[in-house]
């Protein structure tokens, strides 16, 4: 497997945090759900990370309308594709897989 | 009336600072005159905001604090990449808005806004400008100069003295000399 054809941790995050969002997840709220979570991660963080899952094809994004309490600039909405959630699936499936060693590393 | 006091504020701003740019690079960046215009011109910048601002408020717009720091929110606007502007700006006016200046004030909403200007303007700032400058700049120059420089003038000395760096570097003094 390529470099790039698995998630990484804050890909994965943020990734989870955009599929909770729904269909209004965007910078700010995505924040949000982190910090909920326990990360507190900066705007730049998230956006670059997101740019780069846009380039992996992951999530897609559009613009959404400018509200009033954003001083009229537009948000940046996401979505999570099908290829994200595939690679959310393998990570997953990764991670449980490695759960099962827990016993053997204990036992050394 | 419409929310787009930002985008005029803006776009007003905009024009302003194109106008000193252009004086600065017709008259030359070392002319007294320059820092005259500029500094007059950024007092109107300033003078514009306040005036929207008062307009705005007049005109029973959006309350006068959902209003974040112009010049911050300026500063953002001429350093963020392109695509990255309109999101992040928004982003952080909402928190601004919504979070922050209900439960801080305008003074410490203003400082935590500049703070956030500052942090989001240094993370790219370190990502698109210093990462590469050290990749492509500083780690060749290092490999391909300073080593081979250090190897042929630091090592043969640092052999000769049996790896006893005070004498080595004392020797090569010397030799500089």
């Amino acid at each position: 497997m390529a470099k790039g054809d698995y998630a990484g941790a804050l890909e994965e995050l943020i990734m989870l945090a955009v599929l909770k969002g729904g269909d209004d997840a965007y910078g700010l709220s995505i924040q949000k759900s982190l910090r909920d979570a326990g990360r507190r991660l900066e705007l730049p963080t998230i956006y670059t990370t997101l740019e780069r899952l846009e380039e992996k094809g992951w999530v897609s994004s559009r613009l959404g309308g400018a509200t009033p309490v954003r001083g009229g600039r537009a948000k940046r909405i996401f979505r999570l594709e099908g290829a994200g959630t595939r690679a959310l699936r393998d990570a997953e499936g990764a991670r449980r897989q490695l759960g099962a060693l827990k016993p053997a590393l204990g036992r050394s | 009336m419409e929310w787009n006091s930002a985008v005029d504020v803006e776009a007003s701003t905009r024009r302003l600072f194109v106008a000193w740019a252009c004086t600065t690079f017709l008259i030359g960046p070392s002319s007294a005159y320059t820092l005259c215009v500029g500094a007059l011109l950024l007092l109107g910048i300033r003078l514009e905001a306040k005036v929207l601002r008062m307009e705005l408020i007049t005109a029973g717009g959006a309350p006068a604090q959902f209003l974040p720091p112009t010049f911050a929110a300026f500063f953002l606007y001429l350093t963020l990449p392109r695509r990255q502007q309109e999101p992040i700006i928004g982003d952080l006016n909402e928190d601004f808005a919504t979070n922050v200046l209900p439960r801080f004030g305008p003074l410490l909403a203003g400082i935590w806004y500049w703070y956030k200007a500052l942090l989001c303007v240094s993370m790219y700032a370190c990502e698109n400008a210093i990462e590469p400058l050290i990749r492509r700049v500083v780690e060749p120059l290092w490999r391909c100069a300073v080593l081979p420089l250090l190897k042929w003038t630091v090592a043969p000395v640092l052999v000769i003295h049996k790896l006893n760096w005070g004498d080595a570097v004392r020797t090569f003094i010397d030799k500089l000399r």
